[in-house]
């Protein structure tokens, strides 16, 4: 009896000695889409349910997109979370692991570009597009700014000298502010993302009726997680493994609440594309001369 | 068998009681009572199904006229602006399923299919105004083969795995059967 | 074999089997839906939306292959002098039983006769449910065998025995009248049929024939395990097997395969457990749910509690969101499977005799 006591002494200090040996710590660096509190509540639950599903203490990095490729070159974040031009750029540049690619909207893991104008303006068919003035997303956003600037260029307008001008907004929320832009007379055309579109037409901020869409870009991947080339390969597939286990009842504790892990990341789940799907990415990156193509 | 006042009595108002039923079915030519309280089941359906197609048709005349004129991102828009006005119904799920297959989002294409036909049964139905069949047909065609090799190149990719089980659902709705 | 062979039972079983399996694919080729030429739980579910006890739209229609069977069963033993009005053996408890076999049936999609008629197609789907028809009747031999028994049957007063041939006849009829209370679906699979009077017709001779051999499929699989290849039935069974896949060849109608069959799911769990429900409760209650239309149509109310309480499951089973579709079996299906299961259990120790 006394054996068998001491043996549960033990085997209850080997746990407590397994509890306390140190978890390593890994950064995420999240490209913000507003504000970097915005980005801490939204991706708070899912890096502590990565934290916990993978035993490592990942930390939350929120990171400005026109920073994001700068500071991951210097080493401040192993994973990232960001839009899928940044991924292509990271993956040319730094040999990016690709993890998974977000699902939001009806497009699934993919989205697209849309321009458009209100339905009274008259403005019909990129002909139309000439001498207007036009306000555009970040110039670094795929479905804002990158698939506009293409349709135009593939329709014979040059947005840099066949507009009136153009501009793009400052703070968060640019790209509502683009569409809002265009509502409120203030510009007479506009490059949305179709998802922003369809959500702004869901929650019934605007209504479809009120605009007319010019032209629309085929689709390509959404935003994306990726890990730097120095995480060990089976860590990667874990992550990626991780993510895509993620369901909408997945829950997490964090602050205090239970919460849904996806639900407040504002994500519908994750698809394992594979790195040739972004090459219509490319393709555009390409066309637009834009990075990580860009020739001066 | 001997038959007493009580049986009597009671097999003279057995023989009544069938012979005033037979006489109210017979005289009655073949009339309904319920005639009088409302249309019949047959007039009720009819209108109940051109109703609904012309409900259908003017609901969704706005998205069927952008895809006309090829423009499905705003048919897609437009679509979401209807699904706020009518949550959940199946004709909108039905035609944004067409127009995401045919933008390339096979996966989500298909699960609209599928949710179209599991809460509609007229899509799958030869005898429905409302049938899509040919373009059921046409969807498995196509990507039956694609999504099938591809789900086997990648056993792990739960969208693909969800849109073959869709597919084979829908390939066993076309088949028939009684359910 | 020649001896048997030259056994005239044995050639009635022969010719039962043979005619079912023939009709059973032909009558989908006349206008009933695929796979579905003979589905007692199917058409019981159409005749219970035709009386408006579902509201299932597709799903309404007088099968008129069920007063066949009855009413065919019923002429052949009044002409053998074998029409007798029996029951009394624990009715309530047979009338769930009823609705129990109907439930099984929907979740698998079909019953036993309608298993082999989609398995004989080449439908694979349907080995879940066959080993699971079989599992139930291995538990239910055991049962009997350590004398389980759902009560004793005695004559009955008052010719009881013909209200349930007599419920059919007025179906049949009300099916003639076509009255506007009566719901008949005009799109989905109870608008496919085959002609009225070719359904009647099948539904009177294979009632006959029933009548005269006791067919009854997992009547067949209690006599395997009991008397093994002895057993008369399972040769009938066989013929049934046999002529359904030479008449699906034949017809074109076979299509091996796993997925996309015609009414068809893939939870083959539920499929297994729907028809292992199904093949337990049927050898303890003494017959499939063809079997007991056959009984009922012989005047054996205890049958006719049955058959009606499957005439009422077969409304419960639309109206609750019980019976399975290709998209799977909901929630509602799995939970009355697992009830039903109870429901065999619970007999299993209150209708058992023991040894003082």
């Amino acid at each position: 009896m006394k054996a068998l006591l001491l043996a549960i002494i033990c085997a209850l200090f080997l746990t407590a000695c397994d509890q306390a040996t140190p978890r390593s710590k890994m950064r995420i660096g999240y490209m913000n889409c507003n504000s970097e509190q915005e980005t801490t509540a939204r991706f708070g639950p899912l890096t502590a349910w990565l934290s916990q599903q993978l035993n490592i203490d990942f930390e939350l990095v929120p990171v400005d997109t026109q920073e994001f490729a700068e500071r991951f070159s210097a080493g401040e974040f192993e994973f990232t979370h960001s839009n899928s031009l940044l991924y292509v750029i990271l993956k040319k540049e730094q040999q990016l692991q690709l993890l998974a690619t977000e699902k939001r909207g009806r497009y699934g893991a993919r989205t697209a570009g849309t321009i458009i104008a209100r339905k009274d303006s008259g403005i019909r068919t990129f002909a139309d597009l000439r001498g207007k003035r036009m306000i555009f997303g970040p110039q670094l956003a795929p479905s804002g700014y990158l698939a506009q600037y293409n349709l135009m260029l593939d329709a014979g307008i040059d947005p840099e000298r066949d507009l009136a001008y153009y501009a793009i907004p400052h703070g968060s929320f640019k790209h509502e502010k683009v569409v809002y832009g265009v509502y409120f007379g203030e510009y007479d055309v506009a490059a949305a993302p179709a998802l922003d579109l369809e959500l702004m037409i869901r929650d019934g901020k605007i209504f479809a009726d009120d605009f007319t869409v010019i032209g629309e870009s085929p689709i390509f991947p959404y935003c994306t997680f990726g890990a730097a080339a120095s995480v060990a390969p089976d860590l990667a597939s874990r992550f990626k493994q991780a993510l895509l286990t993620l369901t909408p009842e997945t829950t997490v504790d964090f602050g205090g609440e239970t919460i849904k892990v996806l639900g407040s990341a504002w994500i519908d789940g994750f698809d394992p594309l594979i790195d040739s799907d972004y090459d219509v990415l490319r393709e555009l990156a390409k066309k637009a001369n834009m990075p990580p193509y860009q020739e001066f | 068998m001997s038959r007493d006042r009580f049986d009597i009595l009671t097999l003279i108002g057995l023989a009544g009681v069938v012979l005033v039923t037979l006489f109210l079915l017979l005289g009655s030519g073949g009339r309904d009572l319920r005639l009088a309280s409302g249309p019949s089941q047959a007039t009720e359906r009819a209108l109940q199904e051109r109703a609904q197609a012309a409900f259908f048709a003017e609901t969704y005349a706005p998205v069927e006229e952008l895809l006309a004129v090829n423009k499905p991102g705003e048919a897609l828009l437009r679509l979401e602006q209807i699904e706020r006005d009518l949550p959940a119904e199946a004709h909108t799920a039905l035609l944004r399923g067409g127009i995401l297959v045919r933008q390339g989002a096979l996966v989500e294409g298909i699960g609209e299919y599928v949710r179209a036909v599991r809460s509609r049964a007229d899509y799958v139905d030869t005898r429905s105004p409302l049938q899509r069949r040919a373009e059921i047909e046409q969807l498995l065609a196509t990507a039956l083969p694609v999504v099938q090799s591809q789900a086997q190149t990648n056993p792990d990719n739960q969208g693909l795995n969800r849109a073959l089980r869709d597919l084979h659902y829908l390939q066993s709705r076309l088949a028939g059967g009684c359910e | 074999m020649r001896r048997l062979l030259a056994d005239r039972h044995l050639l009635l079983v022969l010719a039962a089997g043979i005619t079912l399996g023939l009709f059973g694919v032909l009558l989908s080729r006349w206008g009933n839906p695929e796979r579905t030429g003979i589905c007692v739980s199917c058409f019981l579910e159409n005749t219970a939306g035709a009386l408006g006890l579902h509201n299932n739209v597709r799903l309404q229609y007088i099968r008129p292959e069920l007063p066949g069977f009855i009413l065919g069963a019923t002429v052949s033993a009044l002409i053998a002098g074998e029409f007798r009005s029996r029951g009394g053996a624990a009715p309530l408890y047979r009338f769930l039983a009823g609705v129990f076999l109907i439930v099984g049936c929907s979740v698998f999609i079909g019953c036993p006769i309608k298993l082999f008629l989609r398995m004989t197609a080449g439908d694979l789907t349907t080995l879940a449910g066959f080993a699971g028809l079989l599992a139930g009747g291995w538990l239910a031999v055991r049962g009997l065998t350590a004398g389980v028994h759902i009560g004793r049957s005695a004559p009955q007063q008052g010719g009881s025995g013909t209200l349930v041939p007599l419920l059919f006849l007025f179906l049949l009829i009300l099916l003639f009248v076509q009255p506007l209370f009566l719901l008949i679906s005009t799109r989905g699979s109870a608008a496919e049929h085959a002609p009225l009077l070719v359904s009647l017709g099948v539904g009177l001779l294979l009632g006959v024939l029933a009548q005269r051999t006791r067919f009854c499929i997992t009547g067949a699989i209690r006599d395997l395990f009991l008397l093994g290849r002895r057993a008369q039935l399972v040769w009938g069974l066989l013929a049934f097997i046999v002529t359904a896949t030479l008449t699906h060849l034949i017809a074109g109608s076979f299509h091996a395969g796993y997925f996309g069959q015609p009414g068809a799911h893939l939870d083959a769990l539920w499929s297994f457990l729907g028809m292992l429900l199904v093949g337990w409760l049927s050898v303890l209650i003494g017959g499939c749910p063809f079997r007991q239309m056959i009984k009922a149509g012989e005047g054996d109310t205890d049958a006719g509690m049955v058959v009606i309480g499957m005439l009422a499951g077969g409304g419960l089973v639309q109206s609750w969101g019980i019976a399975a579709t290709a998209a799977g079996v909901a929630l509602n299906g799995q939970v009355a499977v697992l009830a039903g299961l109870g429901f065999v259990l619970l007999l299993s120790l209150l209708f058992r005799e023991r040894s003082a």
